[in-house]
């Protein structure tokens, strides 16, 4: 019987350990990954997919227009520059043939044709939309092509090929007769168009290339076709997305092709679609591509890959931070053993493909300098050489950069000069706040700007952290945006997230510094930027700070700064001061019917924070002076402080958050909360004062709790527990039994009175 | 009559009664799920139908998504290359956003394209039931089940089918009951799978068992279980992406991966597999439907049976399956 019940009580110790789940917070992929160099800096339009990104194909667009540009560039010159490409495009690409909405009637490019324009023109770009119609697939249908109205199509565009006398319009017709053809299934017809009309045609067009994809995908020979894909994925843009998948994986069929290229800028551009399919270090592809074909138009897109890709693995986990730590016991090695190690590789590698682009505009003076050294200042920032960051900085200012690559050249100065920043003084903080405000002027041109804002936030918040400074490390954090997601991201509002900062990692002196900074009286333009918006969060910050004392059980301290708070604060029940002060502050932390935590309110009184604590400095004053029930007050003191611990009642007295998966949200500032050591203290006291064996053997009973949630929080065993039970029975035979649960806590307790 | 003859009248009555209701037997009709665009099942495919006696698949004809042009309409339907010999149940599957994003006026006629969509892919005349997938919440329950309702509406005879997840199944009176004529319970998918902390987010009876055993069902119900495995890549402690490539065989390449006490694989070198990039040091948790778990659930879930005939879908057919045949053909009969 007696084993039964011992089985019991060490049940009940450990209950409430098995009941668990993890708040649910898992970013991954392209919303964690980290980049502020600009993926459009190599002028890659139409190829936006392509660009590096943690998903297969990069989802996000920055693209104004919807048709390929290096077409709507073409209908730009034939129109001589009177209409720009925005109007075009809408006329062509966005307006639908089926359903021509207001739009129509107000294009100017429309009005022109209309009456101005030649017919031909006009004719040409209504066949066009028809067709674009007639292969446009209606997810509802069951017909993937209309073939009647589909070779109707084809007859016209031969016919007008024939009859039209613009090779700009020729070649388009024989373009589109030779697309119908393909989704006709006449490869036959298709191949003879393109030998007979479109390499004829002298135009110098990027539909040429277009039509060579399409007798690609005609042609009988796969080699040839993956040959022919390959010179079109080098020459044009927008049908890269689609090669890219439609190449081989494989390096044997990759050869095989290599094999019948006829020279080496066709090799090259099979190692080019070859690298963009490498989700790894690309440097041996990049050396070969440049050795083929230094002129190859993609190298400098290649070089932007490679540059995100360290990016991401330098960066990401190390800014975002979002990793856990929870792997440590199982492995040889810790995550920050492999992230070293993965780091000390990468580091070496980065300095190889530094190595490597030095070496390339050596040899090759005449290619893009702007582009080459501002790529070489940014591995420079991520090397952390200051002398070649300024040189390579220098050259590219000197080589007539265009938009796009001024913004990145201002990226790293900001970035340089944030992180070789030796002192907060005057003129770093002018410098930087001008340089901040001069970055949104290129709002435009930076890639995911709203991304890139936050997470150049993040990288400054970071270097502040890293360096300790975290008033600062919170202010910047302040501004890390909505877009960017890290550890403390707080979508509510992201002045939470520099509190959680400082709650996750100051002291009382920081907290001091913070506020230091926060009264400083003439604020220099950038504290007073970072100070923006922050008036309504004093008191939660106040409470911080002095909660930073608590946690550190300095109660003079403590009350202190809590006392500066005004009490209407304490008892606000709306979101005023962003927490709900009235509503969390509602149990008595010195109640002793102790229950699984949630199960409230208990107890008939409730304590302000400032309350709190003094009530915590008259009991220690009682015990110190031995006055009367000291084990009685002994026991409240074990209460109060067991109740700011994570299986207690008043948890919020010393934290912010609270999870039932162990010690998730809390500050990890905090000793006691997690170990209750105060209160085993407090509630020896009282079990070696007391005069009564049943209160003596209650407060050991509250022992008893604290080792559990010890042996839960800091992966204790049960043994710790079942040890304890083995002594209790021994200790207190005739009182243990009745002590497994707490029905007679409340009995129990009232023996205060004769203790 | 006298007393003698009423009682022995009345013992035969009870006694052909009881009789009846102990030989009236459940019956259990095995199914598959078909979840692939191509519908042209392969030998081991067909075999493994065959050797288990399954005459019916439930096979996705389209999923119906917001498009990028902010339309609502059928992504991916099914290419019948080959039809199969067994009766095919068209599953149309409806992400969530749909019902945010439709306006309610609109519902008729999305339930009547949908249909017809249904009507043209399927290969044969006859249409005995359709099954709707839809992951429902209580924000897009009314749309939700008003399109249920319209849709039912064109079906003529034939019986509508809906998913019912876990949380829907143990709360009906909070999530609703859809107005359909049964429901498949699917147990699986019941853990977080981008949690380190997870262990098997596909089929964890530990976890199943706490949302059964709460009363009879509104609805008749089918069972749909798991038979699929997938390696999920943490990088740092974090989730990074569920990768395609990796294999159990992959997994035992010790120079690639070694296996930690936690049942992680860490990867030992860098290295690119298929379009996945694996780094050092990468953890990989390998989750699978053992048939441990599986017989277990096929036990958990008797006890939910509300009609005599039900019907057990496992998901999914894929040619691989039939080298579990022995296990699945366990399952089915686990189940009865």
């Amino acid at each position: 019987m007696k084993t039964i019940k011992l089985v019991a009580f060490l049940l009940l110790l450990i209950s409430a350990t098995t009941n668990s789940k993890a708040c649910s917070y898992y970013p991954y992929g392209e919303d964690i990954r980290f980049s502020l160099f600009s993926s459009n800096i190599a002028d890659a339009e139409d190829m936006e997919e392509l660009f590096f990104s943690a998903q297969f194909f990069n989802e996000y667009s920055q693209k104004e227009l919807d048709g390929p540009n290096e077409n709507l560039n073409e209908w730009v010159d034939y129109f001589g520059g009177r209409f720009d490409a925005a109007v075009i495009d809408e006329l062509i690409y966005q307006i639908s043939y089926k359903k021509p909405d207001g739009r129509m009637r107000k294009n100017e490019l429309f009005q022109y044709l209309k009456k101005d324009g030649d017919q031909a023109t006009k004719t040409y770009i209504l066949f066009a939309k028809k067709v674009e119609f007639l292969l446009s697939y209606d997810n509802w249908s069951s017909e993937y092509l209309n073939v009647k109205q589909a070779e109707k199509a084809l007859k016209f565009a031969l016919k007008k090929h024939g009859q039209v006398t613009s090779d700009f319009l020729k070649l388009r017709y024989a373009y589109q007769a030779m697309v119908l053809a393909y989704y006709l299934n006449f490869p036959d017809l298709g191949l003879q168009i393109y030998d007979e009309k479109i390499t004829v045609n002298p135009s110098e067009s990027v539909i040429k290339t277009w039509s060579l994809f399409y007798k690609a995908l005609m042609i009988d020979d796969q080699l040839e076709s993956y040959r022919l894909m390959a010179i079109v994925f080098e020459s044009s843009r927008s049908k890269n997305p689609f090669i890219h998948n439609y190449f081989p994986n494989d390096e044997e069929t990759a050869a095989k092709v290599l094999d019948i290229c006829q020279n080496n800028e066709e090799k090259a551009a099979v190692h080019t679609v070859m690298t963009f399919k490498n989700p790894y270090r690309a440097l041996d592809q990049l050396q070969t591509i440049a050795e083929l074909d230094p002129n190859s138009s993609l190298l400098e897109v290649l070089m932007v890959r490679e540059i995100n890709k360290l990016e991401d693995w330098f960066y990401t986990d190390r800014y975002t931070g979002m990793g856990s730590a929870f792997n440590s016991e199982y492995y040889d090695e810790s995550y920050e053993d492999i992230d070293a190690k993965n780091f000390e590789s990468d580091q070496y590698y980065l300095l190889e493909v530094f190595t490597f682009a030095t070496n390339f505009i050596k040899e090759n003076p005449a290619k893009n300098n702007a582009f080459w050294n501002t790529s070489l200042a940014y591995m420079s920032y991520m090397l952390e050489d200051p002398v070649y960051i300024e040189f390579h900085l220098s050259q590219a200012q000197s080589q007539n950069p265009n938009r796009v690559e001024l913004a990145e050249i201002k990226t790293i100065e900001l970035l340089a000069l944030v992180k070789f920043a030796e002192e907060w003084d005057k003129g770093f903080q002018n410098d930087l706040y001008a340089r901040l405000r001069e970055l949104e002027e290129f709002q435009e041109e930076i890639y995911n700007y709203d991304r890139f804002y936050g997470q150049i936030m993040l990288a400054i918040s970071r270097k502040f952290l890293d360096q300790g400074d975290l008033s600062l490390a919170a202010l910047f954090e302040t501004k890390v945006s909505d877009d960017t997601y890290e550890r403390y991201s707080n979508w509510s509002d992201n002045k939470y997230q520099g509190f959680d900062l400082l709650n996750e990692n100051a002291d009382p002196a920081d907290m001091e510094a913070f506020f230091e900074l926060w009264n400083k009286k003439d604020k220099t333009n950038l504290e007073t930027y970072l100070f923006e918006g922050m008036e309504g969060w004093k008191w939660r910050f106040t409470d911080l700070w002095g909660t930073t004392y608590l946690r550190e059980d300095r109660l003079e301290e403590a009350l202190k700064i809590y006392e500066t708070i005004p009490d209407s604060v304490w008892k606000v029940t709306n979101h005023t001061y962003h927490y709900y002060y009235a509503q969390e502050l509602h149990d008595d932390p010195f109640e002793t019917r102790f229950m699984a935590p949630g199960y409230g309110p208990f107890g008939d009184k409730t304590y302000t924070k400032p309350e709190f604590i003094k009530e915590i400095i008259r009991l220690k004053k009682a015990v110190q002076t031995n006055a009367p029930h000291k084990a009685y007050n002994c026991m409240l003191l074990g209460n109060a402080y067991y109740n700011m611990s994570h299986d207690g009642n008043s948890w919020y007295y010393s934290e912010y958050a609270w999870s039932v998966e162990s010690l998730y949200g809390s500050s990890g500032k905090n000793e006691e909360y997690k170990t209750a050591n105060k209160a085993i203290n407090y509630y020896k006291l009282a079990e070696e004062t007391s005069k009564n064996e049943a209160f003596s053997a209650f407060c050991y009973r509250l022992q008893a709790k604290c080792i559990r949630m010890q042996a839960w929080l800091n992966e204790g065993t049960y043994r710790t527990i079942e040890t304890y039970a083995e002594k209790f029975l021994k200790k207190y035979p005739k009182h243990y039994y009745n002590l497994q649960g707490c029905d007679e806590f409340d009995a129990y307790f009232e023996k205060w009175k004769d203790a | 009559m006298n007393f003698w003859t009423k009682l022995n009248f009345l013992v035969l009555f009870v006694g052909t009664v009881l009789m009846t209701a102990c030989t009236e037997k459940e019956v259990v009709e095995r199914s598959v799920y078909h979840w692939e665009t191509n519908f042209d099942l392969t030998t081991e495919e067909n075999l493994f139908l065959e050797s288990n006696k399954i005459e019916r698949i439930y096979s996705k004809y389209f999923d119906l998504k917001v498009l990028p042009s902010n339309e609502i309409g059928p992504v991916a339907p099914i290419n019948f290359v080959h039809p199969p010999t067994q009766e095919i149940i068209p599953v149309v599957y409806i992400t969530t956003d749909v019902f945010t994003t439709i306006d309610s006026t609109e519902i008729e006629a999305l339930a009547e394209k949908t249909y017809t969509k249904i009507k043209a892919l399927h290969p044969v005349n006859q249409i005995n039931e359709i099954q709707i997938d839809c992951d429902w919440m209580a924000s897009i329950r009314d749309k939700y089940f008003y399109f249920l309702e319209q849709l039912k509406e064109q079906m003529g005879d034939a019986e509508l089918s809906v998913t019912i997840r876990l949380y829907q199944y143990k709360y009906p009176k909070l999530a609703g009951v859809p107005p359909a004529d049964k429901g498949v319970l699917m147990y699986y998918n019941m853990g977080e799978f981008r949690s380190y902390q997870e262990t098997n987010s596909i089929l964890n009876n530990e976890i199943g068992e706490q949302y059964l055993g709460f009363g009879e069902y509104p609805l008749p119900l089918d069972f749909a279980l798991p038979n699929f495995s997938w390696a999920l890549v943490f990088r740092y402690g974090q989730f990074n992406y569920i990768s395609t490539g990796i294999s159990t065989e992959l997994l035992d390449d010790s120079m690639l991966f070694k296996q930690a006490d936690n049942g992680y694989f860490i990867v030992q070198r860098d290295t690119v597999i298929g379009n996945d990039l694996l780094r050092y040091g990468d953890e990989i948790r390998l989750e699978t439907c053992s048939e441990v778990d599986l017989l277990k659930a096929a036990e958990l879930l008797k006890k939910e049976k509300n009609k005599s005939t039900t019907r057990l879908i496992i998901y999914d057919l894929k040619p691989n399956l039939y080298h579990e045949n022995d296990k699945i053909s366990r399952v089915f009969t686990a189940f009865n």
